[in-house]
């Protein structure tokens, strides 16, 4: 589109060049990129920019044409619907930095209390991810949508308050030793923890939890929500003692989200 | 020009060192709050360190000492007892944890500028400003107990009494933990 909107301006320009547009001149290559920022409204006026427009003229003059300039990309119909980027590129995955052995291990921790692989590997556990949780907490919707609630919004909510305060908390209470906790790396272990509560709305899809049989289920899974995470958080907060007190805001934050699949 | 105003209004105090806690001290306390008579000795402890100024001791130490976990897991423990008890009677709904949430806050912070307002008068100087927090947010564990005794036991008679004791309780250790402020 640039090129026919330079070739229909072009024989005007050529006609008409008053003086003071000497000035943009050609005179080096930072002007010449800045001009070409925009420069095609404006045909004509410095050198490379006159009656030989073509593409490959338009990679010389700065970065900006890569998309149109085909110098790495490979060619052809199917290359256009393939996954084939530029060459040197890093997968999708590794980029977005979803790493799906890491997420397995942390799920199986999490069901098994044999956290012995995390604690052996210290990098997994500060893996900071959040791709879990995130897959965990649309499973919860799902399930919940699957029992006639539309709670997508107030689960996500209820976890972001959550995580917020609970790391704050959690900063306040831990002693100076201790490098600096990051929100995120919270957050992730508070949503992996979730994956009991998922289980359970998966089970109140077939039985109908709302009598004193299912409370006490529900407050089983609770325990074992808290549990997990309580373990995971004395590992990476290296707090003695506290267990228990870290483990009720962990309980009544589980409870919450008890309340949306029972209730 | 904003930032000295607005660096006016933050509170100048440490807030960490009213979280410097452990599970025996969480377990005293509440004990303490429910049942009160039975304790000798209120003074706060100072701190032994070699400064001027008076520090006090932290929780860890001192059972006397205010802290602010326990405000405020009461609070939201608060909000999530009545919140089972709406969804046992079978009308929950997620909007209701808000409104309950924005309630009590306005509550709470109804009873802080209440007694800050009773300092300010009776021309009290040496107070923080977290420890009327901590002080205040305490009636939340005998309300929790109390909401959860009329939702199990359910008696009226059993409720009216339990009412009154705890609120002997609690006024008892109210009284004498800030007679060293007053």
């Amino acid at each position: 589109m640039a090129f026919n909107y330079n070739q229909q301006q072009n024989p005007q320009y050529n006609t008409y060049k008053p003086n003071n547009l000497e000035f943009y001149q050609y005179s080096g290559q930072q002007q010449n990129q800045q001009y070409a920022a925009n420069s095609f409204v404006n045909p004509g006026l410095s050198g490379p920019m006159t009656n030989t427009f073509n593409p490959t003229s338009a990679t010389t003059v700065g970065d900006l044409t890569g998309s149109i300039g085909d110098t790495q990309l490979s060619h052809g119909i199917l290359a256009a619907f393939s996954t084939s980027g530029y060459p040197g590129e890093a997968p999708l995955l590794e980029e977005l930095g979803i790493n799906f052995q890491h997420i397995k291990m942390k799920t199986l921790a999490v069901l098994n209390f044999r956290s012995k692989n995390l604690v052996n590997n210290p990098e997994i556990l500060g893996d900071s991810d959040l791709a879990g949780p995130i897959l965990f907490g649309v499973m919860l919707g799902a399930f919940l949508l699957l029992n006639g609630k539309f709670h997508f919004s107030y689960i996500y909510g209820v976890d972001l308050i959550g995580i917020i305060s609970l790391h704050q908390l959690f900063k306040l209470m831990a002693n100076s030793e201790v490098e600096n906790i990051d929100i995120i790396k919270t957050g992730s272990v508070i949503g992996y923890c979730l994956l009991p509560l998922v289980i359970l709305s998966g089970i109140n899809v077939v039985i109908n939890l709302n009598n004193f049989l299912g409370y006490i289920l529900t407050g089983l899974f609770i325990f074992w929500c808290t549990f997990s995470s309580s373990y995971f958080f004395m590992v990476a907060f290296k707090l003695s003692n506290v267990r228990i007190l870290i483990a009720y805001p962990l309980a009544i934050l589980y409870s919450i989200f008890a309340l949306f699949i029972i209730f | 020009y904003a930032q000295q105003n607005v660096s006016n209004y933050i509170p100048k105090e440490d807030i960490k060192k009213y979280f410097q806690i452990n599970n025996s001290y969480v377990f005293k306390k509440l004990m303490l709050l429910l049942f009160p008579f039975r304790n000798k000795q209120w003074a706060r402890l100072p701190m032994t360190t070699s400064e001027n100024k008076q520090v006090y001791s932290s929780p860890i130490e001192d059972i006397n000492a205010p802290d602010l976990y326990i405000p405020l897991m009461g609070f939201i423990t608060f909000i999530l007892i009545r919140s089972i008890v709406i969804g046992v009677e079978g009308e929950f709904d997620p909007q209701i944890l808000s409104l309950l949430f924005s309630k009590d806050i306005a509550i709470y912070i109804l009873d802080v500028v209440i007694l800050w307002f009773g300092f300010f008068v009776f021309n009290v100087q040496d107070y923080k400003y977290f420890d009327i927090l901590s002080y205040t947010g305490y009636k939340f564990v005998p309300i929790s107990v109390l909401v959860l005794i009329k939702e199990i036991l359910g008696g009226r008679f059993i409720f009216y009494l339990s009412f009154i004791y705890l609120l002997i309780s609690y006024g008892f250790f109210l009284i004498r933990s800030m007679r060293s402020i007053v």
